[in-house]
């Protein structure tokens, strides 16, 4: 018995300092897999991040906020990875299994190879977002020589090749992906903030409030958004803020109505009846009990919308209206490849693929959560 | 119960279409306050430096611009109502006469994409239902999705690419497309083959960039319908009675799951209508795409609302069809 | 006796469903005869509608499969495994069905008629231009009266009645041996319940028809059945003819099916509703799957009994069938 005790603190010691050493591998052993590998493969690749580029990373604090903010945001997730390994791998497994929606759902997706995918996609391109000034091999926005340097194809030196400003198109992918991503991510929070407001208030109050707001709803819905878009976006002057302001401002119709539709549904239930007869305000019925049980579709909602965002994004990119030059951004950067298409086809072609995949990863995640929600479609 | 005379369609038809009325008046609302809403006077955009004088005054005038903002709005309803939207300070012709000579164009063009792509959409979304939890499934599902996921602008210009500019000059393959235009230089001296041929043509790649782009969306939303109705107690009818099973599937299954894919045609428009402003654009179509981002480009703000209303009255009109073909292919359905 | 018509052999319908394989219909034997009416009766997920459709591979499939070794016969013809597209030629010619939502069960974007004379011309009993007039024969006979406005109407047009009415017209268009019956009166309201049987019970004795009719309810069963076999957890737990069952039930299941009745007489006139519910298809009890609800419950029926035979066309599977006073009573 003592020994049997003895081997388990000694194998828990051992985890412990594995844990230490390469976070995630106790989760491993345990058999948390999804976890554990994904703390190990983070915590490698900031590690190996750090040491190639130390140079880098030493100069960055010197350097413009880019460059401090990946430096910082380095740092910060070395140090989350690794509290966060040993300080899950002191608790029991069991201790974890969550009851609620959110729970399920978060079970199932992890059950969903297609949807684990697209998570660990969407993950590498944050990642890569955040460390694009230490690990991108030139500056996104630097010419060089017009005369030497222009159109270079793909090659060791510059792996993607330069387009026509001379300026080497990896590192602008690189760079892009934080424009996307932040463009998508703000886009999409400020449109379900305000979606879920409005629509679960005019779901909830019905009568006129509702009436008025579905109209107008309906009249976003029916105008095409793009042209909406950039009529906006031209009267204005160009630029980030705009473009994330009018994106969200945009979308948010089509939460309201999924959040209306929600709550519409959920108001009849015994619970939301029970909480109303016991005299609770309608703001905590709303916020407290309507809006939290809507949170499933709404996150899937969401989660498509970040696709949809970040390829409008990029179509006003493309056309000139979003963010200005010389900031890369995907949509800008396809553009930029149009006047010598054949010519100089990988200026173009590169950034259109990294959008692809950015979008059809934030799509099987959404896909994955909508199963998840829903398990009838599965494929 | 009561039988259902058809004469009833068109009392349904329109009350829908008095109903869109304060869909146009809230969508030409919100037209006027984003151009009434931007920073400064709207005059410093409708003027461009190369104006002369009179133009100018002709601007201030016919937007009434040193009207009250209620004054202003009211007129504009009303202008709009008369069918005017000013003049076009790029083409120097009224807005509405860009837009008719452009129209036709677009409808073409979006006209054909949308008919196959939700041809194709929903032929493969069927296939894909009915080969439920196959390698069918599960391959076609990524390509929708692939294609789902991809920015129409994108895939035009690879379109591009490879099948006229590469297959012409790089590869010499024996079939590629043009990249521009609606009817080639020679258009007028072809025969009347000829000139259809040129047209097909010059279609090609445009509606095709178009089509596949809200083909992956349309058959991503055909599967789920189809899967919804397979699972629905009449399908085991059709089965307990001897129905074979291709009859199941395409007399019984498709026919019902076809209902919410009317729906999806009205949600679908302005997402062609987006498509058509980039393919457009890409291929020198001479549409209302190409048209409202040249005028945008130019700072043509007539024309830019123009081309937005117009393209709000599209899908209008578009939605209301939708809801009557709803009304006519769902028995269930109850005019009143 | 000549060969029933339908022989049912050790027939086990599994579901590989993703939280476990369910057992839903585990090894059931009956047969029915010509011109007899077979009732199943038991409570909800009991596997009593998984037998009927997988008789004729109606189960949703995948993840429902019948197993290596069922055998179901129909006039000594091998059904199980056999050619889908000749199930298909059975299907609606030799066994009719019909289901518990009628209105569900029709298509809704065609009108009645053209639905029951689908029936006829998938089993080549003429063009659609013949089979619609004899769809309408079929409507009328049936009781929808008003042919011309009932067959042209689309079922949301119809009430639930009217639509079984409509379905059984569907179900016996080419004139089947078997009627197979699931649940027919369950949806519907009680007024119209009776109508439906009274109709099922005229045409069975018009065209010589069998049937199998599954439903939960005793009543139904009394009125329509010759003989009766009581389903729980996938098995059958005892057989018999009507009066056998209504009067001496032996197991302790079928015992308190009748205690759990408003009217069951025989028990001291108090309702016995039976403690707990049917477990789930995925975790059928080990040994006799009632054990744990059964009143009698003893340390031997960790092991299952087999059917016994207590008596002549008589099968109880219960150790206290063995003694005479058996699962009876208190």
């Amino acid at each position: 018995m003592s020994g049997t005790t003895e081997t388990r603190a000694r194998l828990g010691g051992a985890r412990a300092l594995a844990g230490l050493l390469l976070p995630g591998t106790a989760q491993i052993v345990r058999g948390q897999w999804a976890a554990g590998l994904a703390s190990v493969t983070l915590w490698v690749a900031l590690i190996t991040t750090a040491v190639w580029r130390r140079g880098r990373l030493i100069d960055a604090w010197t350097a413009g906020w880019d460059q401090r903010l990946a430096a910082a945001g380095l740092l910060a997730g070395l140090a989350a990875v690794w509290m966060w390994g040993w300080w899950s791998a002191r608790r029991e497994a069991s201790a974890r299994a969550g009851t609620g929606r959110l729970h399920q759902m978060a079970r199932a997706l992890a059950a969903d190879p297609t949807a684990l995918a697209g998570i660990w996609v969407v993950g590498a391109i944050c990642l890569v977002a955040l460390l694009a000034p230490l690990i991108s091999p030139f500056d996104p926005n630097v010419q060089g020589s017009l005369v030497a340097e222009r159109f270079l194809p793909p090659s060791r030196a510059h792996l993607l090749g330069t387009d026509n400003l001379a300026r080497d198109v990896f590192s602008r992918l690189l760079y892009g992906a934080r424009v996307s991503l932040t463009i998508g991510l703000l886009a999409v929070a400020v449109s379900v903030t305000i979606g879920t407001l409005v629509g679960a208030v005019a779901g909830y109050l019905g009568g006129w409030v509702d009436a008025v707001v579905m109209r107008i709803v309906d009249t976003f819905l029916a105008f095409p958004r793009l042209v909406l878009l950039i009529t906006i976006v031209a009267l204005f002057d160009p630029g980030t803020l705009l473009v994330v302001a009018v994106l969200g401002l945009t979308l948010w119709p089509s939460t309201a109505r999924l959040v209306r539709a929600e709550v519409l549904a959920l108001r009849r239930r015994d619970f939301i009846l029970a909480a109303e007869a016991l005299g609770f305000s309608r703001r905590r019925v709303v916020f407290g009990h309507l809006v939290p049980n809507a949170l499933g579709p709404i996150i899937v909602a969401a989660t498509l919308g970040i696709g949809d965002t970040i390829v409008l994004e990029a179509g006003l990119s493309f056309l000139g209206l979003g963010v200005q030059a010389p900031t890369a951004s995907w949509g800008s950067m396809v553009d930029a490849g149009r006047a010598n298409l054949l010519g100089a086809w990988w200026i173009a072609t590169f950034p259109g693929l990294a959008i692809v995949g950015t979008v059809l990863a934030f799509n099987l995640v959404g896909d994955g959560l909508r199963d998840a929600l829903d398990p009838r479609f599965r494929a | 119960m009561q039988s259902l005379p058809r004469g009833h369609l068109s009392r349904y038809a329109l009350r829908r279409i008095l109903g869109a009325v304060p869909l146009v008046l809230g969508i030409s609302t919100l037209l006027f306050f984003v151009v009434n809403l931007a920073p400064g006077d709207p005059a410093s955009y409708l003027i461009s430096p190369g104006m002369s004088a009179e133009v100018v005054e002709r601007i201030r005038t016919s937007f009434g611009l040193d009207d009250p903002v209620p004054v202003r709005y009211l007129k504009w309803l009303g202008s709009v109502a008369s069918g005017d939207l000013g003049q076009s300070f790029s083409q120097g012709r009224p807005v509405v006469d860009v837009l008719a000579s452009a129209l036709p164009a677009t409808l073409l063009l979006s006209g054909v994409a949308l008919v196959l792509s939700f041809m194709i959409g929903t032929v493969i979304g069927a296939l894909q239902a009915a080969r439920h939890r196959t390698a069918v499934d599960s391959t076609l599902s990524f390509f929708t999705l692939f294609f789902y996921s991809m920015p129409s602008f994108w895939l035009a210009l690879m379109m591009m690419l490879v099948f006229s500019y590469a297959a012409s000059t790089l590869w010499g393959w024996p079939i590629w497309f043009p990249a521009s235009g609606i009817q080639g230089a020679d258009y007028e001296a072809l025969s009347a083959l000829g000139k259809l041929r040129d047209r097909g043509m010059h279609l090609v790649l445009p509606a095709a960039s178009l089509s596949l782009v809200m083909m992956g969306g349309i058959a991503r939303f055909a599967r789920g319908s189809m899967l919804e109705t397979i699972r629905q107690d009449f399908i085991r009818t059709a089965r307990a009675k001897g129905v074979p099973e291709r009859a199941v599937l395409f007399r019984h299954a498709l026919r019902n799951a076809l209902i919410p894919l009317v729906t999806l045609l009205g949600l679908y428009l302005p997402i062609l209508f987006a498509g058509t402003i980039f393919v457009e654009e890409i291929f020198a179509w001479p549409g209302m795409g190409r048209t409202v981002v040249g005028a945008i480009q130019a700072r043509d703000y007539p024309l830019v609302m123009g081309g937005g209303l117009l393209f709000a009255a599209l899908v209008v009109i578009g939605n209301l069809v939708a809801d009557l073909l709803y009304a006519f292919v769902d028995p269930r359905v109850r005019y009143d | 006796m000549s060969d029933p018509l339908l022989e049912v052999r050790d027939l086990r319908t599994w579901f590989f469903r993703r939280d476990g394989l369910s057992r839903a219909v585990d090894g059931v034997s009956f047969d029915v005869a010509e011109g007899e009416t077979v009732g199943i009766v038991g409570e909800s997920g009991c596997g009593k509608s998984v037998t009927a459709l997988s008789l004729l591979g109606l189960h949703p499939s995948p993840p429902g499969r019948v197993m290596e070794g069922s055998s179901v016969r129909l006039r000594g013809e091998e059904l199980v495994g056999a050619d889908p597209s000749r199930l298909r030629e059975i299907r609606g010619r030799d066994v009719g069905m019909i289901f518990q939502e009628p209105a569900a069960a029709l298509d809704p974007v065609r009108p009645v008629r053209v639905q029951v004379a689908e029936a006829l011309v998938v089993h080549g009993r003429g063009s659609w231009r013949a089979a619609l007039p004899r769809s309408d024969e079929l409507l009328a006979e049936v009781g929808l009266g008003d042919v011309a406005r009932v067959g042209r109407a689309y079922p949301h047009q119809l009430s639930g009645g009217m639509c079984q009415r409509a379905m059984i017209a569907m179900a016996v268009a080419c004139e089947p041996a078997l009627l197979i019956a699931d649940e027919p009166t369950t949806a519907l309201d009680a007024t119209v319940q009776g109508q439906i049987l009274d109709l099922l019970g005229g045409l069975r004795a018009r065209r010589r028809m069998s049937m199998l009719l599954i439903t939960h309810d005793l009543g139904v069963v009394a009125e329509m059945c010759d003989r009766v076999l009581v389903m729980y957890a996938g098995r059958i737990v005892e057989t018999g003819t009507v009066d056998q069952l209504l009067d001496d039930p032996r197991h302790p299941y079928t015992v308190g099916l009748l205690d759990s009745l408003p009217d069951a007489g025989h028990a001291g006139g108090r309702l016995r509703p039976i403690g707990g519910s049917v477990p789930p298809s995925t975790a059928w009890p080990t040994g006799c799957r009632f054990r744990d609800r059964c009143p009698h419950a003893m340390p031997r029926c960790r092991s299952e009994p087999d059917l016994a035979v207590p008596g002549e066309g008589r099968h109880v599977r219960c150790w206290l069938a063995e003694t005479p006073s058996g699962g009876a009573g208190a």
